[in-house]
């Protein structure tokens, strides 16, 4: 037997030959990575949750580590881009569920069920963000103002604070919160909730200052001069009329204030009958409030079911506890009934041409007016931005606040984000707004660009979508979700203890096992398995591909359970 | 508790005597050879074999496995895979289960593994046929695997146990062979030998190679013309060395238990002028055959074949040197040449001088589980004393004209 320089060995003679086909070197001599014409390549892709999260959410990478039962490294990845958790595992209309691989095969990871599970279990435990902010040396603990406590400004505040600003938020209301805490029903998200939230806020020092009203108590340029800031992050604070006769009679409710004095536990009596008049979230609440308060309630809506802006589910559950909705209907006048009440008189709607919105416009059918006999009308057609506590210069047409792209209002160094930015929207955008307001204030202030992280971008991730044709669906069991449980509707009609139930902990994980983790390498080890030439090795990072070897043949992108790994034409 | 079982644990001395079938009793054989890997599909008349087992096998006192398989195919596979590991290995099968093993016969032998297997003999189909026929085991005659045709229950036993010892001397495998129904599931009693004893004639298997993460090897790839042939021939002269070290393993066997067998076994051909050739128990029934004939004053014997692969040259021409006439019983048929001990024996015979070279008679009889009768032989036995010369065509017998 000899051995070649190459490190081939040869036989000299038989009796140099062992008895079976066997070797005695190593085949490393052999490039077999000469002949492909492919190569593969490990490419993670964003996961199709995490490419729709309205705040930016690491999704998949959060499930990985609850199902792995890391529940402080969860909630601190979760913490890196969504402060309120609690709150938006409650109402945030979840956009993430709906392009879930996981749906063909069983349903949709319950993402919003699952954050706010761990959102709940991070407060419990009272997990702060990490790293503190006092590491944080970038904005200095430079002082910054922000106007309004709800979503966005909290948002601002907290993302300011951890780019190593001294936030103050100052709100006019005696407790923080905003629209949180006065605009939602605490069915759908308990005070206690939110206050635990505010308490990591304050946790990391965000300050606050309440019962202040800009405005009033103090003005815009009063904090342009003490601070280095100012972020206005007001909500909504006016509610439309309905510009009919009879609007301001007793028993005629503005809705956001019954929404208000349900939350603080000082309803008022509205009496049996109850119109609603609207078809946003706040009238669907109104309704679900007035029938918890002991009423009937009907929500009079002037176009129908499918052009409704109400969340579907909150629609859903509202018609599951006895809520009627009268489609295709719009309240003409209100009068006082005689022995009390209100005559409600109403006009037929039909759907005409869309307009601007792009929904079908209503139009009154002619001679179609009918009469409705309640006893208390609630209005609920949307709210406006009071613009009257802003400078002139600083408003945008009647309801928003002016700002461009990068959030600067016309003063120097006041910026604005939120519902009086003119985001309208979610909880979620309101997140995604006031973090943008907070990386605006950083490149002012610091003069040189802060972008916002994103997280599936920042660890490698492509932009490209992971689509479930590319997984290998041999690697997935079909299996149904632990849809998170309501309170039956009989039981939930009858007081304001939340409507969905909590996950426990195994449930949890279990729902994250579940999650494909899409277009995400989670160290399966197939690739290094599966590699016919041994050419894909380990490292402490992921994995290596020895192209001197790789003969392109695809079987470690066939087997990538979730296409995490691509071919590409070789050099 | 099983019988051997008891006796592996208290670690008894002594044989003890069973009633069992062939196939318990070659079963028994593989369990006292402390096989770690059992692999085995059923097919009738087989089945009993690895239905034993899986009863010996479910608390085996040493590390061991019985593998259920979906094929005769991958119950092979199996048992290479454990070979190759360093096991010892067991399976056994019958005709068309022995046929879809056939791609994985020539692995074993090539890759020089000690397996041993029992083919229970049977016809192949079609024409669906679950009686003794030997066309299954000698359709793999060049396999490279050894055979060994059994007489009896006993023999089935101590050949199984043999076989091991000699396959790990030698690293080829071997197909020990029963008859079906005649000895497969007729009981008779079988002097089991003890577990000491065993394991005193055959050691721990010792493979020269084996998958070893520490020793890393690649097994079976590329064998290029530069070196096929060399590595062939080492198969080759495996095969021919086998042969004296069977002949050690019968007189150690002997040394334990008083039983031996040998490659082939003459009975009364002292002064013969014709003898008789077969193999497995249409041997028993010639051996009446002979006596009776003897009784009357024919000069006839008998020569059992056991081992068919390698061929026993030597042995076969020692046995029937200089004997005037040789008639070789077939339970199988080369279509379009001759029963194929025939052909093998009388190719063996060719080198003896002509005045020592015997007439060659060849008879084909007992297909598809025909009984080979006391009058089927005598048949054979007339037919090949009225004549001068053989028939030229190949001669069946115990036909319905």
């Amino acid at each position: 037997m000899k051995t070649e320089p190459d490190g081939r060995v040869t036989f000299t003679g038989e009796a140099d030959l062992p008895p079976v086909a066997m070797s005695f070197a190593s085949t490393a001599y052999n490039k077999t990575g000469s002949w492909k014409y492919l190569e593969p390549y490990h490419q993670d892709l964003t996961p199709p949750c995490n490419s729709v999260c309205l705040a930016g959410n690491d999704i998949v990478n959060v499930m990985r580590r609850i199902e792995a039962g890391d529940l402080r490294e969860a909630a601190l990845l979760l913490l890196e881009t969504n402060p309120l958790p609690s709150v938006t595992g409650r109402v945030c209309p979840h956009p993430c569920e709906k392009p879930c691989n996981r749906k063909a095969m069983g349903g949709a990871v319950s993402i919003r069920a699952l954050e706010r599970f761990l959102g709940d279990w991070a407060a419990r435990e009272g997990v702060l963000p990490s790293p503190v902010p006092e590491a944080l040396a970038p904005g200095d603990g430079r002082s910054v103002a922000v106007v309004g406590s709800g979503p966005a400004g909290l948002s601002a505040a907290y993302f300011l604070r951890r780019a190593g600003f001294s936030p103050t938020v100052f709100e006019a209301a005696r407790e923080t919160g905003g629209l949180l805490r006065y605009g939602i029903p605490a069915y759908r998200l308990p005070n206690g909730v939110l206050d635990l939230e505010i308490q990591r806020l304050a946790g990391i020092g965000v300050r606050f200052e309440t019962g202040v009203r800009l405005g009033k108590d103090f003005y815009l340029h009063d904090l342009a001069t003490r601070h280095a800031a100012v972020v206005l992050a007001f909500g909504k604070n006016a509610t439309r009329g309905l510009g009919i006769p009879g609007e301001n009679l007793k028993g005629v409710w503005d809705g956001i204030d019954l929404l208000a004095r349900a939350k603080a536990g000082k309803p008022p009596a509205l009496g049996g009958e109850v119109a609603v008049i609207g078809g946003g979230n706040t009238a669907v609440d109104c309704a679900r409030t007035a029938l918890r308060l002991g009423g009937k309630a009907t929500i009079l809506y002037r176009r129908t079911r499918r052009e409704m802006p109400a969340f579907k589910e909150e629609i859903e559950e509202a018609i599951e506890e006895g809520i009627r909705i009268e489609y295709l209907a719009a309240p003409v006048s209100l009068s006082r009934r005689p022995g009390g009440g209100i005559d409600l008189r109403c006009v037929r709607m039909a759907l005409g041409e869309p307009d601007e919105s792009g929904r079908a416009r209503p139009v009154a059918v002619p001679g179609s007016e009918f009469t409705v006999a309640v006893d208390a009308v609630v209005k609920a057609l949307g709210e406006g931005v009071d613009l009257g506590i802003v400078p002139e210069n600083l408003r945008k047409g009647e309801w928003r606040v002016s700002c461009d792209e990068r959030r600067r209002t016309p003063v120097d160094n006041v910026f604005a984000c939120g519902d009086c930015a003119g985001d309208e929207g979610t909880v979620a955008d309101a997140i995604r707004a006031g973090r943008e307001a907070a990386h605006a204030v950083a490149s002012t202030l610091l003069d040189r660009p802060y972008a916002p992280p994103n997280l599936t971008r920042d660890r490698g991730a492509s932009a490209e979508v992971a689509k479930f044709k590319r997984f290998n669906r041999a690697y997935f069991r079909e299996e149904a979700g632990v849809s998170p449980s309501h309170r039956p509707a009989s039981e939930r009609r009858a007081d304001f203890r939340e409507v969905a139930l909590p996950l426990g902990e195994e449930e949890a994980r279990a729902e994250a096992a579940r999650c494909f983790k899409c277009g995400t390498c989670v160290r399966c080890d197939n690739c290094h398995v599966f590699c016919p030439d041994m050419a894909v090795t380990k490292t402490a990072r992921g994995y290596e591909i020895a192209y001197d070897y790789c003969k392109g043949c695809g079987v470690c992108v066939q087997e990538c359970p979730r296409a995490a790994i691509h071919l590409r034409r070789a050099p | 508790m099983t019988a051997p079982q008891a006796a592996a644990r208290e670690g008894s001395a002594a044989a003890s005597t069973r009633i069992l079938t062939g196939n318990q009793a070659a079963a028994y054989g593989a369990y006292l050879s402390q096989v770690q890997v059992v692999s085995a599909y059923p097919i009738t008349p087989q089945t009993t074999v690895i239905e034993t087992l899986a009863e010996l096998y479910r608390d085996a006192p040493w590390p061991s496995r019985f593998v259920n398989v979906e094929s005769e195919h991958s119950a092979m596979a199996a048992c290479i895979g454990a070979s190759m590991a360093g096991a010892r290995a067991f399976t056994a099968t019958s005709s068309q289960g022995l046929a879809l093993m056939h791609e994985l016969l020539h692995w074993a032998s090539a890759q020089r593994l000690p397996l041993v297997m029992v083919n229970v003999n049977r016809a192949l189909a079609p024409g669906w046929n679950i009686w003794t026929d030997q066309n299954d085991s000698l359709s793999q005659r060049d396999t490279g695997w050894m055979q060994l045709y059994c007489e009896s229950n006993q023999e089935a036993l101590d050949t199984v146990i043999q076989a091991y010892r000699v396959a790990e001397q030698v690293q080829i495998p071997i197909m020990v062979v029963l008859d079906a129904f005649v000895l497969s599931h007729t009981a008779e009693a079988v002097s089991l030998p003890s577990p000491e004893m065993v394991r005193a004639f055959l050691p721990p298997r010792d493979p020269p190679f084996r998958l070893d993460v520490e020793e890393p090897h690649a097994f079976g790839g590329l064998l290029t013309p530069d070196h096929y042939q060399e590595v062939r021939a080492k198969l080759h002269r495996g095969m021919e060395d086998a042969i004296p070290i069977w002949g050690e393993a019968e007189r150690s066997w002997e040394a334990f238990t008083g039983r031996a067998y040998d490659a082939v076994v003459p009975y009364r051909t002292e002064d013969a002028e014709m003898v008789l050739v077969a193999s497995a128990t249409v041997a028993s029934t010639a051996r009446d055959v002979i006596d009776a004939l003897r009784a009357r004053g024919k000069k006839v014997g008998l020569l059992r074949v056991r081992l068919f692969r390698p061929t026993p040259h030597d042995a076969l021409r020692l046995a029937l040197r200089g004997i005037p006439r040789v008639a070789v019983i077939d339970r199988n048929i080369s279509y379009g040449h001759h029963g194929i001990f025939f052909q093998e024996i009388k190719s063996a015979l060719y080198d003896l001088p002509a005045r020592e070279r015997p007439g060659m008679f060849g008879y084909v009889t007992g297909l598809g589980g025909r009984d080979v009768t006391r009058g089927v032989i005598l048949d054979a036995v007339g037919r090949t004393l009225s004549r001068d010369r053989a028939e030229p065509e190949t001669v069946w017998i115990g036909r319905k004209e």
